[in-house]
């Protein structure tokens, strides 16, 4: 296992403790900086203009798109986090953990539009 | 209000209703509801902090799904994690479906995880769990068995 697998599993069990259950975590990062983070709509205030025109290019943001919500996932909250600390970065260079269920700690995999924006 | 979109795609939500014979317990992994239960979510919120809250003395026996392995492809050592919010349900009384194909909104496949071993009065745990009538009751019978069913065709 892997330091990002290893934080990212860390996390979904302190949320599976607490009872606390977003659809999904993951943990993003790449040198020495990395984020776990969760499912959810980012704020338009707080994405990086790299990961908001590219999430552009496939569809519209908060929309149904390929079956899922666009700049929703877990995936999109963690590496903007990462984006904000390493802005030099290219959105295939992030590494990311195994997306966790937290209630179930079950692996998800990502979803059409993460593989699209991050080269997954 | 009701469980918007984005809220239904983020968060893996605990649903509850009943089936006039039993009380259920629903997790959506992060799915889309059926559109009859979309307005639940203040009770739903009401008993969930109320089943934590109660010291009730209600704690049952609990039988678990056999088919688990096969049906979620886990091994047996991930499948002690995947439980235990399933089996903390029904050890209070619940029956406790989780959704069967995560990662997949739209799909409405689910199937029973854990249950109280012997059959409960749902006059009990309503009075228990201080349900009101709010509680939505599905038409049919929820499945009892351990096979995969279609939610939609039951709420």
């Amino acid at each position: 296992m892997t330091g990002l697998e290893r934080r990212t599993y860390k996390f979904a069990l302190a949320l599976q403790r607490k009872k606390d259950h977003p659809a999904a975590v993951i943990g993003a990062g790449k040198s020495y900086f990395k984020n776990v983070n969760r499912s959810g709509p980012i704020s338009p205030h707080l994405i990086s203009s790299k990961l908001r025109i590219k999430l552009l290019t496939i569809g519209e943001m908060y929309a149904p798109v390929n079956g899922n919500f666009l700049g929703c996932c877990a995936e999109v909250n963690a590496a903007n986090r990462v984006l904000h600390k390493l802005p030099h970065l290219k959105l295939y260079e992030i590494d990311f953990a195994n997306a966790r269920r937290p209630r179930t700690m079950q692996i998800i995999p990502p979803c059409l539009n993460c593989k699209i924006t991050f080269s997954l | 209000m009701a469980y918007s979109l984005l809220e239904q795609h983020a968060r893996d939500l605990d649903i509850f209703l009943s089936d006039g014979s039993k009380l259920i317990h629903i997790a959506s992994a992060g799915g889309a509801l059926p559109k009859s239960i979309l307005e639940s979510d203040v009770y739903n919120d009401n008993i969930l902090s109320s089943i934590s809250q109660i010291d009730s003395n209600l704690n049952f026996e609990v039988d678990i799904n056999p088919n688990l392995i096969e049906i979620l492809n886990l091994n047996e050592n991930e499948i002690e994690n995947y439980i235990k919010s399933f089996v903390d349900m029904a050890s209070k009384g619940f029956y406790s479906y989780d959704k069967t194909r995560i990662g997949n909104f739209e799909d409405q496949t689910f199937h029973l995880v854990a249950k109280p071993s012997s059959p409960t009065n749902p006059n009990i745990l309503f009075e228990t769990y201080e349900l009101n009538e709010n509680l939505i009751i599905s038409n049919l019978s929820f499945p009892n068995d351990y096979q995969v069913f279609n939610l939609s065709e039951y709420v």
